[in-house]
Parts: structure tokens; sequence; C-alpha cells
């Protein structure tokens, strides 16, 4: 079997059969020997023998021609010949292998995906990220992170080349929501009017109240014990407010002034007073009483407050 | 070649290697030779080998050479006649 790295050589003597001779006595095995004339034959030799035939046949009559490489050997003395492009498929070689060892691209799958902002920051702490290696210890930190947010039961991450696929699935049912215990009132004054359908009342219809105090209470009684539950309850307050502002004295005066306090008011306005207490120079100080309705509920699905 | 000289051990009673070279004829593609001394003449139809012992003529169509080192010699194409001379008497 003729050698990957091989030389061929043309040897040019009166009797070159002999110079095979030679080179066979001298320990170096020949190939593909063919006569191309009586005086030449061309021979083939391994690349590593070829000092050795020169060694051998210097001095003698025979004469070798037209020594070159072959098979594999000729495009290695060409490359060699190139040390530029060598370098450069080195260098290329290990931006390859640089670039591959780095995380291009994240895809969040699975039934998390919906919330890919939230992954992408919980894998940013963990070190994970684009343009940055990702080894197995920064991978299960990233896990760890990934099953720490709300709702999340499995979470998985697998490297697809120079892609991170991240698995994300949450659990099937959402946490119950949480319910305001009891219903305080928003601000000072008189209840008008209150409806309880769960939960225990803690005033009643015409009690003043102040502001924060509690009207409804979430726990009832069963059986002589307190039990806690929410409160699910709808009232109405009668507040009183008093605004003074400074306006021109008469009735275009006065209108501004009830104009300015309603808009202050905050709620259903149900009676108004206004008070003027003139200066002397044109103006006067209009002191404006309104009583106001502020309705407020909880857990009806339309809290509010005011 | 082991198979070989066990036959021919047993056929002569002697070690085959002693006193003469060997001469495989593979049909329709060659020839091996051992302990060859050297090359006399080369040519597509005619081939004289040298060997311990001997001179063996190799007649055929598109003889060459396929490997020669280390006292072996392999010739490649198609063989028709080979001729012995000199060697030891029987």
């Amino acid at each position: 079997m003729t050698p990957l790295f091989c030389h061929t050589a043309e040897i040019a003597a009166v009797s070159p059969l002999r110079a095979l001779a030679r080179l066979a006595a001298g320990g170096v095995c020949v190939r593909n020997v063919q006569k191309l004339s009586p005086s030449r034959l061309k021979i083939c030799v391994k690349s590593k023998d070829m000092k050795k035939v020169f060694a051998i046949l210097r001095g003698t009559c025979y004469t070798i021609e037209k020594a070159a490489p072959a098979r594999l050997s000729r495009p290695l003395s060409a490359l060699l010949r190139r040390p530029g492009l060598i370098a450069g498929a080195a260098l290329f070689a290990a931006a390859a292998c640089l670039s591959n060892a780095l995380v291009l691209r994240i895809d969040v799958r699975g039934g998390g995906a919906y919330m890919r902002g939230l992954v992408l920051e919980a894998l940013d702490g963990a070190g994970v990220r684009v343009f940055a290696p990702c080894g197995e210890e920064r991978a299960e930190a990233a896990r760890g992170a990934l099953l720490a947010l709300p709702g999340v039961v499995f979470a998985a991450l697998e490297r697809r080349g120079s892609c991170l696929v991240v698995t994300v699935e949450r659990e099937e049912e959402a946490p119950a929501p949480a319910y305001a215990r009891e219903l305080a009132a928003p601000a000072a004054g008189v209840v008008e009017e209150l409806a309880v359908l769960r939960g225990t009342a803690l005033v009643r219809e015409g009690d003043a109240v102040e502001a924060g105090q509690a009207l409804v209470a979430g726990w009832f009684e069963s059986e002589g014990q307190r039990v806690q539950t929410f409160a699910c309850a709808r009232c109405s307050l009668l507040c009183t407010r008093t605004f003074t502002a400074e306006a021109a004295a008469g009735e275009e005066g006065a209108r501004r002034a009830l104009a300015r306090a309603r808009l202050r008011a905050g709620g259903e306005v149900v009676s108004e007073e206004v008070a003027a207490a003139p200066k002397g120079d044109g103006t006067a100080v209009y002191t404006v009483t309104l009583t106001v309705r502020v309705r407020c509920s909880v857990n009806l699905g339309e809290d509010t407050k005011g | 070649m082991r198979l070989t000289e066990e036959i021919a051990g047993a056929l002569f009673g002697e070690d085959v290697a002693f006193g003469g070279g060997k001469i495989v004829l593979l049909c329709g593609r060659g020839a091996c030779f051992e302990d060859v001394k050297g090359l006399f003449s080369l040519s597509a139809e005619e081939v004289t080998v040298l060997l311990k012992g001997g001179t063996a003529t190799v007649r055929g169509e598109g003889l060459a050479v396929a490997r020669y080192g280390g006292g072996d010699l392999v010739l490649r194409g198609r063989v028709r006649q080979v001729e012995l001379e000199g060697g030891p008497r029987p």
C-alpha cells in the first residue's frame, strides 16, 4: 500500500536498477517503480526516507532528479510554505471554540414562557446571560433562582450549541387572592347607611365615627366562638367639610368660593352653606361648609373609599 | 507464508527459508519474492529478479514493481510465466 506521505523521485543512471538494490540494502523501501526509459526510473518512497535516499546515492553515479512530494505530502508542503494561512486557521478555530463556549441566545419555553422578563432577571442574577459562559455551577444556581420565582414548580436549563433553552412550568392552580379583613371608615362622619353581607357590624346607622375606625370586623360569632373570616360590606357616611377662600365681595365671589369647595369635596355633596366675612377692601373671606356623602365598600368587587 | 513453510517442511524435511529465495504467485494479480538480491531487468513484459541462489525471470503483461525493500519484492501485473535458473540441486 502506498503511504499517505511520500515523495516521488526520478533516478537517472546507466543502470538504474542497481540503484534500487542499493536503496533496498540501505533499508529504504521503494514503491511503484516505473521505467521511464532504459536509463531513467521513477520511484516512490516515504517522505521521511527521502533524506536517506539522498545520503545513500550521494557520491555515486546515480542522479536523483525531480524529487517532488506526492499524495498528502504535496498539500502539506504547500501549507507549510504559507504560515499566515496556518495562523489564520488556528485563530479561526480558537474563535469558533471560544464562541461555542458562550451563550449567544436564551429561549424561554414551557408554561412559564409568558414571564420571560422575570426569568431573564433571575438568570442574570445567577450570572447566566447572553455573551457569557454557562458552566455547571452557574446552571445549577440559575435553576435554583428560577424555582424561587412565585408559582414555578419546574425549571430546567439545556445547552443546545450556543443556545440556552430554559423550560419553566408553573403550577396549574393560582394561589388564592388575599382579601381585606375589615371595612374601615375613610373619613370622619356619621353613618348614614350600612349593609353587611359577611362579617360583624361594629357601628350602627347614625353613629359618629372617626377616620380609620373599623366599621365592619372580619369575624363572626358561632356557637359562642369567634370565627375568622373576611368582611364583605358597603357603607355610606355623611361627612362635614369646611373650606375657606378669599374672593371678591358679592354674589360672584360667593359662587367662586363655592365652586372651589365643591371641587375639593371628595364625594357627593348633600348640602352646602356659605358664610361671608367682608374685609373692607372689596374682598371677603368665604367659609363654605359642605355635607358630603362618602361611600366605601370591601370585597364586593367594587372596593371604593370616598 | 507460515502455512507454506509448514507444508514445505513436512514434504522436504528441512527449513525452506534456508538456501534460496521464495516466490508466491497471486493469479491474475502479481507475484511476491523473498530474499531478493536485486533487479536485473525491468520492463512491462519481462522482469528478471536476482534471488539468493538463482535468478527468476517473470514474463507477463503490465508488470511493474509495486514494492521493493527489505529483501522483499512485489510485482504487480498479469504473470504468464516464471522461469528459474540456478539454485541448489534437489
